[in-house]
Order: C-alpha cells, then structure tokens, then sequence
C-alpha cells in the first residue's frame, strides 16, 4: 500500500496550562482487518470469506490479514479476544461471525472489534436464502463497511451498461446487460435489434428507462431514424415504450423521487431540456434558445437540474431551478464540459471534459469551487456514482479501440477496469441485488 | 633472574621446563576460566545516559565483574587504557551541555588510576608466582567492588549536581520568558506530532470531512505509553450522533494508539502526562 505524505507539518506551542498538539499532515493507509468466520458444515465459510475480503480490498481502504498469520483461534463469535495477540498481527480491526444453516436458510451473527482501542464496537446479525449466499456476504461487507467508514456500503448494487458486440464488416450489435458491482451475474436484458443507449436506473432500483432508435440504410449510409425512451421492469422482465416523442431524445433520467424523467429534445439543430410527468406523460419545456442543451441530471434533493450547454460559446456546465429558472454557469475552465453527473451524496458533481487534446472525467462542487480531475485517457467519458457518492465508473477507450469499464475513487486512487466479457459502454450505478 | 648456572644436569632442566609449562597452562586455564566481560563498561558508559547508567549500576554483581574485567585488561596495558578513560571521562563531560565544568571530573582519572599503581606487576615466570597471582585477583575484586560503589557515588553527586544546574535553568527560563510561552517549545510538540503523523490514515473522501477538527484528549505512563481506556474524544455528542465525524476520530484514535509509546523530552515529562492532540483533517488534506 502506498503511503503518501499530504501537507506540511505546522505545529505551535500551547499557551500555560494545557498543552495542545496539533496533528496536520497523515499519511494515504488502508485499514487493516482480520476475517474469521466459523462455519461447522465449512461449505460457505470460503465463499463468505472470499466474497467480503474481495468486497473491503476491493475499495482500497481496507487490507486483509491472511488467516495463516492468526495467532489465537476464535471458534465461536462469543469468543472474547486476546487483543495484544491481533494487535501482534497488525490488525487494526477484528470481525469474527458463526454460520448457521436452518431449513434451506442461511443464519450469520457477527461482532466487529476495535483491537488497538480493545473493545467490541459491531454487532451483525443477518440471515437469508442460503441460494443468496452471495448477497448476504455483501450485506456483511456493508455492515462492516459501514461501521468503520460511517458511510453507507455498495457492495449489494448492481451496474447496468451497454455491452456492445464488434462484428465483421463495422456491425454491431448493442444490448443493455446488468451485472453485480463486483462483475458477477452477468445478464443480457435487451434483444439487440438497433441501438440501445443511456440505460438510467430509477431511484427505486426496481426499473430502469433508456433510449432506443432503429438505423436504416438510405443511399448507402445508416442513418438513425426517430427512436423512443423505453423502460425495462426488472422484474417482470418486460419493455415499455415510456414516452415518444416528436425529434431525438437524448439522455432522460429520473427525478430522485421517481415521478419525472427529465431528457434533452433536439429539433432544427439545436437541443433543448423538457421534464415530463411519468404519470400523465405531459411535457414540459424547461429552457430555451438557439442553444444545444443536453445531459441534465437532477441533484439528489430534487430541487437543481445541472445540465451542460454552449449558450456561452463554448460547452460548459450550468445549474437551475427544477422548473427551469435561475440558471447559473457551474464551470468557467478552458474544454468542452460534458455529461455532468450530480452525486447522491449532493456533495459533487462529475462530468466528462475534454482539453488539451484529451479526455478526463473530472468533479465539481456545485458552488464552482473544488475542480479536479481523477481520470484521463485517450477517450473517457459518462461518469456514473455509486450509490454512497465515494467511487465513479466511466467508459474508457484505449488506442486499441477496445471499450471498458473502469472505476476510480473519489480520491483519485484505485482506479481499475470492471471486466466484462465484450466491449461495455455506458455504465449506469444503481439498484439493489 | 636467571639461575641455569644451577642447573647442571639435563635431567634438572627439564624438570624445571617441566614445572615452568604446567604453571603456564594452569595461568591460561584459570584465566580463561574466569568469567569474561560481555559488554566492556566502557563502552556502556560512552553510550548510555546517566539514568541508564545508574540502571546499570543497580544491577549488582554482574556490572562489578564487569568492571573487575575491564580493569584487569587496564593493568596489563596501564598507559593506553587510562589514556581512553581520560578521553571517555572528558566525553562524558561534554555531552551534558547544561553542565557547567566541574572540577571533580578531572580529578576521576587521577583516583582510579592509583589502585592500578598498587596492583604489583608480578612475574610469571616461576609456578609460585602463578599461585600468588591468581590470590592477588581474589584480592583485586575486593577492591574493584570498593572502586564500583565509589563510581556509583560519584555518579549519584553528578546526577544531583545536574538536576540542581536543571532547575536553576528552568527557574530561569520561567522567570525570563524562555522561548513562546515558556512551557512547551514549538520543536517539542513538533517531535510529538511527528510520532503520529506517519500512523495517521486521513480520512479523504467522505462528505464535508474536510472541516473536521477532532480533538482527543490522552494520558501518559511515565514511559510515554498511552492509556487506552484514557483516551478521550472531547466532542462527545458529535461521536455519538455523527457517524462520519465517528469515523474520522476512529482513526485519529488509531494513530495514536499506533504511535505509543511516545517519545516525550525528558525533562518536560510531566507537561505530557495529560495533554490534548488536535487533528486537522483539512490542513492534512491539503486545503
């Protein structure tokens, strides 16, 4: 693990009586944990274990001890630990669970322990289908997650994207798949006829809406030909058509409340922002102008819609109303800002950019201030959060044409490639297991 | 000495070389016999400070063997050994840079080097002077035991000489303002601080992290270890309602934890039984 120092130290004496120590710089470390699961019919001991190591290191907070250096043994989650005997180890925290199987169920009562500080500091108590094995290993690893970081775990969410089949003769065939966060569960939902873009879970995660069109050949170019919004259920399995629409319709995303789908309309060349009520599918236009408008996205309260637009001159990123009023100018920078993204924490937004000859995907705070970039390349772009605000997934294309998905926390670090079996666009974070 | 003339016949000298290699012999196996010092005085002297040393003191017979050990190797090679105490003796006076000279420290050579004078250098050349030698030791270690307990004493008068020189100073500096405040200088919480930051994993990331301030209030064992059960969060509320101020405070309670024990100056000891640490998340992230 690589430690990295921040700022520089700046310490000042105390005045008279109590002396105070100021502590201004630390170091980038993970927090180290040891896993132990007792589990007497040993069938998912390893499974559990395995899933939730995968899980915790997986985010680069956490490292996990390798149950060979144990030095005491804990047979059951009721075992009082020799602290000193962890701390030997280098363990900063201890979790200790005992697996229960009942009638095709699956019972995991869990303590989590403070091994430097020496005292109990979690309590875990799940249970499920024994077939969702899986999932209640990643409730664990949000559990734990949860208790040691004070923000929510993702382990339990899933990825929709476009997984796109590169055949011969420039073909190709695109179709929505979903998979777990960590990559498992692969599953196709849409047939393959036309092109499928913008897959958007719904805030429920029990639906999602994209945007499909049809290509035609006329005079020996495909051309697109008017496409509509649909929505998946996911569990019915079953495609709707949402809306249709007069013109293209880019990008629609649901209000945080569920009960709108906002989306660009383009006509006559230039791109405006509408909102339409799911319920009674009536539209409502929100800006206006010689302007191409798209790529809005609601923030988490609901009451701001950022969007990008050239209404400056150049591509740049803007926040309003819901209603359409107050429109502000978010970004001032030189580049093309793009698909800005707000997070379900409210605290940044994150957008594609491209400058200098090169792509980022970069966040924001929604005052204007805090602008960085966590990731660039050759082509990346469409930045999607997951679920507790703290990690980003994007599309990223290297030289050799290949498309991929890749994550990257908030922080910068830890970027790397969420494997799939073809080429995968347009990742969209959501939606429970 | 010689006495061959004496001897007259072959028969005579070998029994005499006889006699002449036994005592040889018997000298190198009683000598090799002897317990041999581990770690030579000197050497502990030059590198442990004063309260070590009267540590070492502490520990009875084995430091005297060891001093018996070294002064024996200091007989044998009179000149070059009392030049090196004089050397060591003259080190040890100016390490301590809040000690005025003292007279007394000179004089240390000249005293030990005295009993080395009495010790009779003998020969060894005949079997009897062999047995008076090995009795002579015995006689040795009586007396090093008096020079042991005379160095303690006088290492003692130095320590007490040198905390009166200390509190002179430190009434000094509190009388004529000293550096700051007077209490704690800005290089001592610095070398504090310093232990800490290195076990510190900032917690970057997390939402409005970056206002954080934890301040956490700890208490120190007289070897700078930190009490865990002592260890207190001062904002109490927020610990209990925030769960990211939590977490962030977690991990200042590791890396302080992690750091103990403390390095505290020694003579500020007492200020750091109880004192408070503030850890600024957004100085360290940056900001």
């Amino acid at each position: 693990m690589t430690k990295i120092i921040f700022a520089l130290c700046f310490t000042f004496a105390s005045s008279n009586a109590e002396v105070v120590v100021e502590v201004n710089k630390g170091v980038m470390k993970a927090i180290t944990i040891a896993l132990n699961i007792n589990d007497p019919t040993r069938l998912y001991e390893r499974k559990l274990l395995e899933t939730v190591e995968n899980d915790l290191q997986g985010t680069f907070l956490f490292r996990s001890i390798n149950k060979k250096a144990f030095m005491q043994n804990l047979p059951s989650v009721s075992t009082t630990p020799k602290f000193s005997l962890w701390r030997m180890i280098n363990a900063n925290y201890l979790f200790n669970a005992d697996v229960k199987i009942q009638n095709g169920r699956l019972y995991v009562e869990g303590a989590l322990f403070d091994v430097l500080s020496e005292m109990k500091v979690g309590k875990f108590s799940i249970n499920g289908d024994v077939r969702d094995w899986k999932k209640i290993a990643h409730v664990i690893s949000n559990s734990i997650y949860a208790r040691i970081t004070g923000e929510a775990g993702y382990f339990d969410t899933k990825i929709l994207y476009v997984q796109l089949k590169k055949l011969s003769r420039g073909r190709r065939v695109y179709q929505i798949a979903m998979m777990d966060q960590d990559g498992d569960n692969h599953e196709v939902l849409t047939r393959g006829d036309g092109v499928v873009l913008t897959p958007r879970f719904d805030p429920n995660g029990q639906e999602f809406s994209f945007f499909h069109y049809k290509e035609k050949r006329v005079n020996g170019r495909i051309v697109p030909i008017s496409g509509s919004v649909y929505r998946y259920n996911l569990r019915t399995k079953k495609t709707t058509l949402l809306a249709r629409v007069d013109g293209m319709t880019y990008a629609p995303r649901y209000s945080p409340d569920g009960k709108f789908l906002i989306f660009s309309l383009s006509h006559k060349g230039s791109s405006s922002i509408y909102k339409m009520e799911l319920s009674n599918q009536k539209v409502t236009r929100l800006t206006s102008g010689p302007y191409i408008d798209t790529s809005p996205c609601f923030s988490p309260d609901g009451k701001r819609i950022v969007f990008n637009s050239d209404r400056n001159g150049t591509q740049q990123l803007y926040t309003m109303n819901s209603d359409g009023t107050d429109i502000k100018r978010l970004s001032f920078q030189n580049g093309r800002y793009a698909t800005p993204v707000w997070s379900p924490r409210g605290d940044w937004i994150a957008f594609t950019k491209f400058g200098y000859g090169k792509f980022f995907i970069g966040i924001i705070r929604p005052d204007g201030s805090g602008e960085r970039m966590l990731a660039s390349g050759h082509l990346v772009e469409g930045p999607t959060w997951s679920p507790n605000g703290r990690v980003i997934l994007y599309s990223h294309q290297d030289r050799s044409k290949k498309d991929k998905i890749y994550s990257v926390d908030i922080t910068g670090y830890n970027e790397h490639e969420i494997k799939t079996s073809f080429d995968a666009i347009d990742p969209e974070w959501g939606g429970k297991i | 000495m010689l006495r061959e003339n004496d001897f007259s016949s072959l028969k005579q000298q070998m029994i005499w070389s006889a006699v002449l290699h036994i005592a040889l012999f018997s000298y190198g196996i009683i000598y090799s016999l002897l317990p041999k010092p581990k770690h030579p005085i000197l050497v502990a002297v030059e590198i442990a400070g004063e309260g070590e040393l009267r540590k070492i003191l502490d520990a009875n017979s084995d430091q005297q063997k060891r001093i018996e050990q070294i002064l024996r190797q200091q007989s044998e090679k009179p000149k070059e050994i009392s030049e090196s105490k004089q050397e060591i003796e003259e080190k040890k006076v100016e390490k301590d840079p809040n000690e005025t000279p003292v007279p007394r420290a000179k004089k240390k050579p000249t005293k030990k080097q005295t009993p080395k004078k009495k010790t009779p250098k003998k020969s060894q050349k005949t079997m009897k002077d062999a047995i008076k030698k090995v009795s002579a030791q015995k006689k040795w270690r009586a007396k090093l035991n008096e020079i042991a307990k005379k160095s303690e004493n006088e290492i003692k008068k130095k320590e007490e000489l040198q905390k009166k020189i200390e509190e002179a100073q430190n009434a000094a500096t509190a009388a004529g303002g000293g550096m700051g405040s007077g209490s704690v200088s800005a290089e001592e919480a610095e070398s504090i601080s310093a232990q800490i930051y290195p076990h510190w994993a900032v917690p970057s990331g997390i939402k409005d992290a970056e206002n954080f301030v934890i301040e956490i209030r700890v208490k120190l064992k007289e070897n700078g270890e930190v009490i865990p059960a002592d260890i207190e969060i001062l904002d109490k509320n927020r610990y209990a309602t925030d769960y990211i101020f939590r977490a962030a405070a977690d991990s200042a309670r590791r890396a302080i934890l992690e750091a103990s024990p403390l390095s505290i100056p020694r003579d500020k000891i007492d200020m750091f039984r109880e004192f408070t640490f503030r850890f600024n998340v957004k100085e360290a992230l940056g900001g």
